[in-house]
């Protein structure tokens, strides 16, 4: 029990590191996944083809790879970051080029009614998207939004490759150092609770947009 | 009011508009009838910018508008009811009709809701101002798509198939209404394959076939 105690003391930390990068890399992918997917939908050619590529390769390649290459790969043409940020820039490339694709789907998924509709009683482009399109769209793609924030929860133990060291990281040190599975149950624990709260959050938020068909 | 000038339109070689003409004056409801594929639908699309057209012009309110780039010019002047009436889903009955009024006109909300409750008043459902679309029933969605239409005062009104999705019993109804905005001095133009309803509704109408106006019985 004391052992229990303790471990969950030191996991603290990991925890903290976890959720930091968690928090940071949602916030600023989600913004930015909407940037990606108006521009994967833009007239302009050129700008489509480079996004285009840029979601190629986010999703073509290990997110463990695209993290290695940041953190290696970059200080060797000159551009050096420390860890944290190092990490923070890989996740929010990788996870916006993710939601950027559902955002897509979800703009496309719109009756081109709507934007008739709002064309004819003389409503900007910028106006129709934030009014009329962007509300109707966040209720569509709840659903995969929250398969991906959870999954992110759990690409979060990626960053023990750089060095950082999150909750599953300090989980096996100690389960290596004690030679026991113990710490990896409770850090299996610690998983299922996050996701268990996301997942009550996320209903949540279903529920507050189903006022409406 | 309302004045077609040989409009011209082609997707690829064939030619779905063959120069169009036709006027619709102040306080008249004129009805377009014809088959499907005639070409009536493209004509309202054009008149409400929604749709290119090749060459001819159209005259709203004395504006004259050669290309679908100078729409913006005559927006708040035409306004089109749809087919499915195209409401946004996410926002109640009176949220629907004020929002163009605000973001369009510049109209301040408290202006904008009054307006908006006399509009529902006039079409019978002022106790469904709180109500989302999937509420109400289609006649019902229908008179609030009017109602959107009109918080713009548009001097010419448009609907595409407007019994289309009605009742028969419901027809009269919408027919009431268009008198009403007609006596009021709205021009009104109805496209249709609905005979009965034409008859009932029209000060004039015309045939619509193989991309032309052809005939006008006064």
């Amino acid at each position: 029990m004391d052992y229990l105690i303790s471990l969950i003391g030191s996991m603290t930390d990991g925890l903290k590191v976890t959720l930091e990068v968690f928090f940071l890399t949602l916030v600023l992918s989600l913004p930015l996944g909407i940037v990606v997917a108006l521009c994967r939908l833009s007239k302009f050619k050129p700008l489509r083809l480079i996004i285009e590529s840029y979601i190629l390769v986010m999703r073509g390649t290990p997110l463990l790879l695209q993290l290695v290459f940041v953190f290696f790969g970059l200080p060797l043409i000159g551009i050096t970051f420390d860890r944290f940020t190092t990490v923070i820039i890989a996740f929010t490339l990788n996870y916006a080029a993710y939601f950027g694709e559902t955002f897509r789907a979800g703009i496309q998924s719109i009756d081109k009614g709507q934007y008739e509709g709002a064309e004819v009683l003389g409503l900007t482009a910028a106006q129709t998207f934030k009014r009329i399109i962007l509300p109707q769209m966040i209720k569509r793609i709840l659903p995969p939004v929250t398969n991906e924030v959870i999954t992110l929860i759990k690409d979060s133990a990626l960053v023990y490759v750089v060095g950082l060291d999150d909750m599953l990281r300090v989980a096996q040190i100690a389960s290596n150092t004690d030679a026991t599975l113990t710490p990896l149950v409770v850090v299996g624990v610690f998983y299922l609770v996050l996701t268990a709260i996301l997942t009550n959050v996320f209903k949540r938020i279903e529920k507050r947009f189903s006022y409406y068909q | 009011m309302l004045k077609v000038n040989s409009l011209i339109k082609c997707y690829g070689k064939q030619q779905v508009l063959n120069n169009v003409s036709f006027e619709v004056k102040k306080g008249e409801i004129v009805t377009l009838l014809g088959q499907s594929g005639a070409g009536k639908t493209t004509i309202l699309r054009c008149i409400n910018g929604l749709e290119s057209f090749d060459s001819g012009t159209i005259e709203i309110d004395g504006q004259i508008i050669t290309s679908q780039k100078d729409f913006r010019k005559v927006r708040k002047d035409v306004g089109l009811v749809f087919q499915n009436y195209n409401l946004f889903p996410h926002k109640t009955v009176l949220e629907n009709i004020i929002e163009a009024p605000i973001l369009v006109l510049g109209m301040n909300k408290e202006e904008a809701k009054k307006r908006a409750t006399e509009l529902l008043e006039s079409v019978g459902l002022a106790e469904k101002a709180g109500s989302y679309p999937f509420e109400l029933s289609g006649g019902q969605q229908q008179r609030v798509a009017i109602a959107r239409a009109c918080a713009l005062q548009p001097k010419v009104l448009c609907f595409d198939e407007p019994t289309a999705a009605l009742d028969p019993e419901l027809t009269g109804e919408v027919a009431s209404i268009m008198k009403r905005l007609a006596a009021d001095g709205m021009s009104i133009l109805v496209i249709t394959h609905d005979m009965e309803f034409a008859d009932k509704v029209s000060t004039r109408t015309l045939f619509v076939k193989d991309g032309t106006v052809i005939n006008s019985n006064q």
